[in-house]
């Protein structure tokens, strides 16, 4: 492919060729370097083909093995300028469009991020516009090296960046820190354990301080369960000093809770009524041609857009966007929920209430939820026994 | 004598023919391709015979509506319907 390329550039000539010895001529094309292909053999005549500069050299061979030589048939880039050369808007325009691309390939047209997970793309393309980094960018304007330093030093959990440009492409790779890249310290300053809801306890194990109840005592939200106050006695049971410990401990209490949640008896409802329309888009730079058949006032439609960018050669991205728009018409009213619906939502409601309370570490025991109505509203009232962590650090007053 | 023991000497030593006797090699590719390498010239071209001359021999192509794709130097590649093939 790329060698008749090359040859419809240098352009090719097919030739005749009759006379005495045509072998003679292939021989001495041959030694000589001339390139000679599409050989064939036709009612006495050999025809070939050649590129033009080789043509103006084998008249001295056509000589010596007695031969006449014929043009047959001319292609290529050479005779296409001879052909139209008094076309000069046609070479103007030419030289436009290349002149075009030129200008075109010295700007940054698309910026592709790889290997994000926790920052999403709009976060980054963010953060790359706030440095002057965009589509649109002058390719001798981006500084790969601060770039990837300012990424670096902009998220912590990024720890590896490469930036690079490809054509008229920004290519941004990066690894993020799998693992948490600090872990929080814990005060170590003396503290209290205090109930942070009521309940019964039904387990304990304290590592550090003085409990204050014991297993099956019930508690209050805010009762003192384990003191940082650590008396130290002599051999007369007298307090002869107080040491203040971070007191330290596993409580789990058991509990129960309500709650009560509300929602309206009607709600808004789209639905499609199945008419459709199509049409496309371009966009060349911030210039935006929508063609889609306009609508009626009154109606909603739901549109969306299918993007793609022009692109030559890979990564040769132009300020070009297409794509198509398809629009579906959805009419929107109010009803009420059926039982069957109300029931579910309510479920919902609950399961969700429910998978909240376990991801605290509650282990639900016992759960019931009863849906109420009135004129208006929906009463989803839930109650639950569980078990779970209880206590909450306190410091101590005065330290 | 001196041929013979050269020939004697690539083939026990494994070195290949095309390099040091000068030997032409044929790649077809089913009847309708040859491919001729380590040619010398060519003596004789017509649509239904192509004779090319190799370092030691002849080698005669027999066949119809052949044609030479290209050639240079070193190769040269006929197409066509190859018939037989006859060293001379």
């Amino acid at each position: 492919m790329i060698l008749k390329l090359i040859h419809w550039l240098q352009g090719i000539v097919q030739l005749e060729i009759k006379g005495f010895s045509p072998e003679r001529f292939f021989n001495l094309c041959s030694l000589n370097g001339i390139e000679i292909w599409d050989l064939i053999y036709e009612n006495g005549r050999c025809r070939l083909s050649m590129i033009l500069p080789d043509f103006w050299k084998i008249r001295a061979f056509a000589r010596k093995s007695g031969v006449r030589v014929k043009v047959a048939g001319r292609q290529g880039l050479p005779f296409f300028v001879q052909r139209n050369r008094k076309r000069k808007l046609y070479f103007l325009g030419t030289a436009s469009f290349f002149a075009l691309l030129y200008g075109l390939s010295l700007f940054i047209w698309d910026i592709s991020f790889s290997g994000n997970y926790r920052y999403t793309e709009d976060t980054l393309g963010a953060f790359l516009e706030e440095r002057g980094i965009a589509c649109g960018v002058k390719k001798n304007q981006v500084d790969c090296e601060e770039l990837e330093a300012a990424l670096r030093s902009g998220f912590p959990e990024i720890t590896w960046v490469s930036a690079r440009v490809s054509g008229t492409r920004l290519y941004i790779q990066i690894k993020e820190n799998e693992v948490l890249s600090k872990i929080e310290e814990q005060a170590r300053q003396p503290c209290n354990i205090v109930a942070d809801f009521s309940g019964t306890i039904t387990e304990m194990i304290v590592r550090s301080g003085v409990p204050m109840v014991s297993v099956g005592d019930t508690v209050e939200e805010g009762q003192l369960l384990v003191s940082g106050f650590v008396p130290v006695t002599n051999d007369a049971d007298e307090v002869v000093k107080t040491n203040l410990v971070q007191a330290d401990a596993d409580i789990t209490a058991r509990s129960s809770g309500s709650y009560c949640q509300s929602f309206p008896l009607l709600h808004s409802v789209t639905v499609d009524t199945g008419n459709e329309r199509a049409g496309f888009f371009i966009r060349i730079g911030p210039f935006l041609a929508r063609f889609l058949l306009p609508s009626r006032e009154g109606c909603t439609w739901r549109t969306s857009f299918q993007e793609h960018q022009l692109s030559l050669f890979g990564d040769f991205c132009l300020p070009v966007w297409w794509g198509r728009i398809r629009s579906s018409q959805c009419i929107s009213y109010e009803r009420s929920y059926t039982e069957r619906e109300l029931e579910e939502k309510a479920q919902a409601i609950h399961q969700t209430y429910l998978k909240n309370l376990s991801e605290k570490g509650v282990h639900i025991i016992e759960n019931n939820v009863k849906i109420l109505k009135d004129a208006s509203l929906c009463h989803v009232e839930g109650n639950f026994v569980g078990e779970g962590p209880v206590g909450r650090a306190e410091a101590i007053a005065g330290e | 004598m001196l041929k013979s023991s050269k020939e004697l000497l690539v083939t026990s030593l494994k070195f290949p023919g095309d390099v040091l006797l000068g030997e032409m090699l044929l790649s077809f590719s089913g009847r309708g391709s040859l491919l001729v390498e380590n040619y010398r010239t060519i003596v004789l071209y017509s649509d239904t015979l192509i004779k090319l001359q190799g370092k030691n021999y002849c080698l005669l192509i027999h066949g119809t509506r052949l044609s030479i794709e290209y050639y240079n130097q070193e190769e040269m590649k006929i197409a066509g319907q190859i018939q037989s093939v006859e060293f001379k």
